[in-house]
C-alpha cells in the first residue's frame, strides 16, 4: 500500500504537508513532512505533490505521474526536473502507522487529490 | 506557556530605521482579543504615528478551515479612517510563520526600504534598486536576493510608490483585495515591500486537540472550484463560464478547501500543463468582483484577465480599477497598459448589482452573500480568527466549531457576541 | 528545539545517566573529542544532541590536524561518526593512527560508528586503513561482486582493494543487546555501516536480529537477513587501559533514545570507577556590548543561510565529495544544529567573551549565505555547481565545530560556573 496523487485535482491548499508534518512533529509547519506540494513556480502555476517513501519518490507532475527510485535522483542532471528531486532526507512516509492512524494526508485532502492503493 | 501566538510585537521604526521586539503578552489575548482585535488595539497605541499595523489571526496556520488570512491595518486615504485589508493566499500563514505575533510599522522611511522578517528576524533593508519596479518585478528580485521562490512578498508598484488613491498592494504577483487604498500608505512611508518567510513550527495549547478539531471542522466544509459560489450577491451571473476558455488550474488559499483562485493562461495554450519556456503564461484572477465588473461591463475575458494583470503589476485596486473600465468596454484594438494607466480613481470600491460597499472597517473583498449585519459579523469572526470571510460567508461553515477550537488553539474562550464586542 | 527532537531529548532515558555523569562522585565525567575533520560528514553533530542529553558538555570539536598536535592526551574520550572513510584514514595518517591507538592503551575511550567503526577494525586491512588496528573484526558485507541493487544505487556501495564494501539494508533495524541481564531489542538506523565477523564473541555487545518498516532492502529481503541476522552489530574491546567500543549502526541518531542509551551505557561503563577531573573554566572577561549585536547577526545569517538551504532541497542536484555523495539537505542540517542552539547564546549572552569569538562566526555564517545564494543561481542556469557546492559545504561543515565547541563551552560553564 502506498500514497498515490491525482496531481490534477490538487488546488495547492497544502494541508497534506501540514497533516503530515503534524504527524511527525505534534506542531504545525511545512519543512518536515513526508509529502511535498511543490509550489516554486508561481508565475506558471506548476505545481505537482512529491511523496517520499523508504526507497523511492513517487512524483505527482500536472503531466502525469511517476515514480522514481532514490538512486536514480542523485545522478546529476537526472531526468525529472526541479520538481522531481526534494524531500531526499526527510522521514519517509510510514502511512502514519507509528502514530496508529490511517493516513493523514489522504484523510485531510479537500479534493481527493490523494489515495491509498 | 505556547500558544498559536509565539513571537513578540515588532516595532518598527521607520525614521530611525531601527525594531524593537516588545512583549506580545497573554493580557492581550484575553483583554483585546487575538487577530485583528490586538491589531486595532496597537493602532490605537501607537495611532499617533500613523502606523500600519499586520498580523494574523488566532488559528492562522492550522487545519482550521480557510485559515489562510492575516491583515494590513491603517487609516485609508479614502476616507481618513482605519480600515483593514486582508493578506490571503500563502502570505497570512507565513505571516504567522515568519515568528512575530503582530507588526506595527510607524513613521515615514528617509528613503525606500523594504522589510524582510524570518524567523523572529526583522531587517530594514535598502529598496532602492527596487523603486520604480511593478509588484512582479519586485517579487522576482526579492525572491532572487533571499535565494527562495517560497517568500512571499507583500509590494507596491509604480501606484503605490505614488501614493495614488487607487494604488493597492499586491500579494506576490496578484491582487490582494486592498480596497482601502494601504498600498498608498506603503508607499508614502517608502516602504517598497514587506517579505516574509519562516520555517518554524507552531505550538498549540493542547496540539492534538486543535488539530484533529480543525481536521474535523474539514471534513464537513465544502469545497469547491471557481468563484461562481461566491458570485452570490454580485449579481453578473457566470463567471467561471466566462473565464472557462482561459481557465488552467484552480488555486486555493493556504489550507482552504475553495479553490476559488482561478490561474488563466493567455501566453500560452490554457491546456499545457508542463513547465515550459514561457515564464509568464498569465495571471491569477484571486477575486470575483473585480472580474465580476468587467464582466458585467461588456469586457471579454481575456482582455479582461489582461487588465487585470496590468493592475496587479502596477499595484492598483483591482476592484475600483475593474469598476471604472468597466464603464468602457475595450474594443479589440484596445491599449491595455494605455486603460490602466488612464484611470482616475474616481469610482468607489463596491459591488455591481449591489450598490456601494459599506463604509466601514472592511471593504468591499468578501462579496455581499449574506445581510450587511452577518456579512459584518463574517468579516469580524473570519479577522480575529484568521478565517477568510469569503469562505465563511459562501460555505455556512459553522462559526461555533471554529469558536470551539480556539480553547485548544490557545487557551481561550470566544463566541461571536465576544468577538462583535470587539469592534464595538 | 521543537517537534520529534524535542520528544526525543525529552526521553526519561537520559535522567539516569544524566545524575550519574552530573553528580556521581565516583565517574568520571569525561573530556570528549568528537572528529569533524576530513572525512567526516554530517553525522558527527547527532553526537552533540545526544551529550547533551547525557549532560556531557565538555566537549570539543576537532579535526585532523588537532588529533595529530597536540593529540589526545587531554581528552577522554574521541568519538568518530560517519563520512569517508578513506578520507579520514587517509587524513590522520599513521600519525593520526598512532596518537589515536596511544591514546587508547593510555586509558582513554574510542567510539566509532559507521566510518568511524570501519576505520579501527582489523580486518579493514588495506591502505590507508592499515595503520588503524584497534579492535579484532573484519567486514561481511564485502564482495568482488556484489549483486545489482534494487534501490538507493548512490548508497549502495564503495571500491575497496579489488572488490566492494557494499550495503543491503538502509535505515531502521532491530539489533539485540547481548550485554544486558534480559535481552533488549532496540532499533538504530544503519546508514552504511558495516556487518561485523570474526569478532571474539564475548565482545559483542549487540547483534542485528531484524528489520523494521522503514528499512529500505538493497538486497530482497531474505538474502539481506541472511546476511545480516545474527551478525555482530555493536563490538566492545578492552586495549591496555582503555576501551574501544565500535558500531554498525548510528547509535548516536538524534531520534533513537534507546539506541543512544546504548551508547552512554559503554561510556558510563567506561568512565565509572575513573578519578573524576576537577572541572576548571578560564574566562577571560565579561562581554561587551558587541556581543548582542554579533548574536544578531549569527541569527540573522544562520536564518537567511537556512531559508536557502530549504529552497536548495527542491534543487536536482547531489554532489560527490570523495566518495561520498552529498544532498542538498545536509545543508540546512549543519544549519538547524546551531539554530536551534541560538536562543541558549541568547539567554547566556553574558557569558561571551571578547567580541573575537563571535564575530568570526558572525562572519562565516554571512559567507555561508553569500555561498549559499550563488550555488542556488549556478544550479539555476545548469552550469554544473560541485566546484560551489564542496565551497559551502566545507566551511560550512568547519563552522558548526566552531560554533558547537563555543556553545559546549558555555554549556559547561553555566553548568558548573565559573572561576
Amino acid at each position: 500500500m502506498r500514497i498515490k496523487v491525482k496531481p490534477l485535482e490538487c488546488t495547492g491548499c497544502a494541508l497534506c504537508e501540514l497533516a503530515c508534518g503534524f504527524h511527525w512533529d505534534e506542531a504545525f509547519s511545512l519543512i518536515s513532512s513526508s509529502i511535498l506540494l511543490y509550489r516554486a513556480e508561481e508565475k506558471k502555476d506548476y505545481m505537482g505533490v512529491i511523496v517520499k517513501t523508504e526507497e523511492d519518490l513517487i512524483i505527482g507532475r500536472p503531466e502525469g505521474t511517476a515514480v522514481m527510485k532514490l538512486g536514480e535522483i542523485q545522478k546529476q542532471g537526472a531526468g525529472g526536473g526541479a520538481s522531481a528531486k526534494p524531500i531526499l532526507i526527510r522521514q519517509a512516509c510510514d502511512l502514519c502507522e507509528s502514530a496508529g492512524a490511517d493516513p493523514q494526508c489522504v484523510e485531510i485532502c479537500p479534493h481527493d487529490a490523494l489515495y491509498l492503493e | 506557556m505556547d500558544t498559536m501566538y509565539y513571537g513578540d510585537t515588532l516595532i518598527v521604526d521607520l525614521p530611525s530605521g531601527k525594531t524593537e521586539e516588545v512583549d506580545f503578552g497573554p493580557e492581550m489575548l484575553t483583554d483585546k482579543g487575538p487577530g485583528l482585535a490586538a491589531g486595532l488595539a496597537l493602532y490605537s497605541e501607537y495611532e499617533a504615528d500613523d502606523p500600519l499595523v499586520m498580523g494574523s489571526g488566532l488559528l492562522t496556520g492550522t487545519t482550521a478551515p480557510a485559515s489562510s488570512l492575516g491583515f494590513v491595518l491603517g487609516k485609508s486615504p479614502l476616507t481618513g479612517k482605519p480600515a483593514v485589508s486582508p493578506l490571503s493566499l500563502f502570505s497570512g500563514a507565513e505571516m504567522k510563520l515568519s515568528g512575530f505575533s503582530m507588526i506595527v510599522v510607524r513613521g515615514d522611511s528617509p528613503g525606500p526600504v523594504y522589510l524582510w522578517l524570518h524567523d523572529g528576524v526583522a531587517d530594514i533593508l535598502d529598496a532602492t534598486e527596487l523603486w520604480g519596479r511593478d509588484t512582479w518585478g519586485t517579487t522576482d528580485a526579492v525572491r532572487a536576493e533571499m535565494g527562495e521562490h517560497l517568500v512571499q512578498v507583500v509590494s507596491i508598484g509604480p501606484a503605490g510608490e505614488a501614493a495614488s488613491k487607487l494604488a493597492s498592494y499586491s500579494i506576490n504577483y496578484w491582487g490582494s483585495g486592498d480596497t482601502a487604498a494601504l498600498g498608498a500608505r506603503m508607499g508614502e512611508k517608502k516602504l517598497k515591500a514587506v517579505a516574509l518567510r519562516g520555517l518554524g513550527m507552531l505550538d498549540a495549547e493542547g496540539p492534538s486537540d486543535c488539530y484533529s478539531g480543525g481536521k474535523e471542522l474539514l471534513a464537513k466544509s465544502p469545497a469547491w472550484n471557481g468563484f461562481n459560489k461566491v458570485n452570490g450577491g454580485l449579481g453578473v451571473g457566470d463567471i467561471d463560464g466566462w473565464l472557462k476558455p482561459l481557465v488552467h488550474r484552480y488555486r486555493s488559499c493556504f489550507a482552504c478547501p475553495a479553490a476559488c483562485n482561478t490561474f488563466v493562461k493567455y501566453n500560452e495554450k490554457p491546456s499545457v500543463l508542463e513547465s515550459t519556456g514561457v515564464e509568464e503564461p498569465g495571471m491569477l484572477v484571486t477575486g470575483a468582483t473585480s472580474a465580476a465588473w468587467l464582466l458585467s461591463g461588456g469586457w471579454k475575458a481575456e482582455q479582461a484577465c489582461r487588465a487585470m494583470e496590468a493592475m496587479a503589476r502596477t499595484g492598483v485596486d483591482l476592484i475600483r480599477g475593474a469598476r471604472e473600465l468597466a464603464r468602457s468596454p475595450l474594443d479589440d484594438s484596445g491599449g491595455i497598459d494605455g486603460a490602466v494607466g488612464g484611470l482616475s480613481g474616481s469610482e468607489q470600491a463596491g459591488w455591481p448589482g449591489a450598490g456601494a460597499s459599506p463604509e466601514s472597517l472592511f471593504g468591499p473583498w468578501a462579496p455581499p452573500l449574506a445581510a450587511e449585519e452577518e456579512w459584518l459579523l463574517a468579516n469580524q469572526v473570519g479577522y480575529v480568527l484568521g478565517i477568510c470571510p469569503i469562505y465563511l460567508l459562501a460555505s455556512g461553515v459553522d462559526t461555533a466549531g471554529l469558536f470551539g477550537l480556539c480553547p485548544a488553539a490557545a487557551g481561550i474562550e470566544l463566541d461571536s457576541s465576544r468577538v462583535a464586542g470587539m469592534f464595538s | 528545539m521543537k517537534g520529534r527532537l524535542r520528544r526525543a531529548a525529552g526521553d526519561p532515558v537520559f535522567d539516569r545517566y544524566r545524575d550519574t555523569f552530573l553528580s556521581g562522585s565516583s565517574t568520571l565525567y569525561p573530556r570528549i573529542a568528537v572528529y569533524a575533520g576530513s572525512g567526516a560528514s554530517h553525522s558527527w553533530i547527532w553526537f552533540a544532541d545526544i551529550f547533551e542529553r547525557l549532560g556531557l558538555f565538555d566537549v570539543r570539536f576537532i579535526d585532523e590536524s588537532s588529533v595529530k598536535n597536540p593529540g589526545l592526551s587531554g581528552f577522554d574520550a574521541f568519538f568518530i561518526g560517519g563520512g569517508d572513510t578513506y578520507e579520514t584514514a587517509s587524513s590522520l595518517g599513521e600519525d593520526g593512527a598512532r596518537a589515536i591507538e596511544g591514546f587508547v592503551r593510555e586509558g582513554g575511550f574510542y567510539f566509532g560508528s559507521c566510518a568511524g567503526a570501519y576505520l579501527v577494525l582489523s580486518g579493514v586491512d588495506l591502505e590507508p586503513f592499515t595503520p588503524f588496528n584497534l579492535i579484532d573484526g573484519g567486514m561481511l558485507n564485502v564482495m568482488a561482486a556484489p549483486p545489482e541493487p534494487r534501490c538507493l544505487e548512490h548508497k549502495y556501495k564503495s571500491a575497496y582493494g579489488d572488490g566492494w564494501v557494499f550495503h543491503p539494508v538502509y535505515g531502521e533495524v532491530t539489533l539485540a543487546l547481548r550485554y544486558r541481564k534480559a535481552c533488549l531489542r532496540v532499533n538504530a538506523p544503519i546508514f552504511g555501516g558495516p556487518v561485523i565477523v570474526e569478532a571474539l564473541p564475548d565482545e559483542v555487545l549487540a547483534e542485528y536480529s531484524g528489520f523494521t518498516e522503514r528499512a529500505a532492502y538493497l538486497w530482497p529481503r531474505r538474502e539481506a537477513e541472511e546476511l545480516m541476522m545474527g551478525r555482530a552489530a555493536v563490538l566492545r574491546s578492552k586495549l591496555d587501559r582503555g576501551d574501544v567500543v565500535v558500531s554498525g549502526p548510528h547509535l548516536e541518531h538524534p531520534l533513537y533514545p534507546a539506541a543512544n542509551a546504548v551508547a552512554a551505557d559503554v561510556l558510563q561503563a567506561h568512565c565509572a570507577g575513573r578519578p573524576r577531573r576537577v572541572i576548571k573554566l578560564s574566562r577571560s572577561s565579561m562581554s561587551n556590548g558587541d556581543a548582542a549585536l554579533f548574536l544578531k547577526e549569527i541569527k540573522r545569517q544562520v536564518s537567511n543561510a537556512r531559508i536557502v538551504g530549504f529552497g536548495l532541497e527542491k534543487m536536482p542536484v547531489a554532489w560527490q565529495l570523495g566518495r561520498k555523495v552529498w544532498e542538498p539537505e545536509k545543508i540546512r542540517m549543519f544549519l538547524d544544529c546551531a539554530w536551534e542552539r541560538l536562543p541558549f547564546l541568547e539567554e547566556h549572552e553574558e557569558l561571551m567573551g571578547p567580541s573575537g569569538e563571535l564575530e568570526p562566526l558572525a562572519n562565516g555564517y554571512a559567507n555561508v549565505t553569500r555561498l549559499s545564494k550563488s550555488l542556488k543561481m549556478r544550479i539555476e542556469s545548469g552550469q554544473d555547481s560541485q566546484a560551489e557546492a564542496s565551497g559551502l559545504l566545507l566551511p560550512l561543515k568547519e563552522l558548526t565545530a566552531r560554533f558547537l565547541s563555543l556553545y559546549f563551552r558555555l554549556r559547561l560553564e553555566t553548568q558548573f560556573g565559573r572561576d
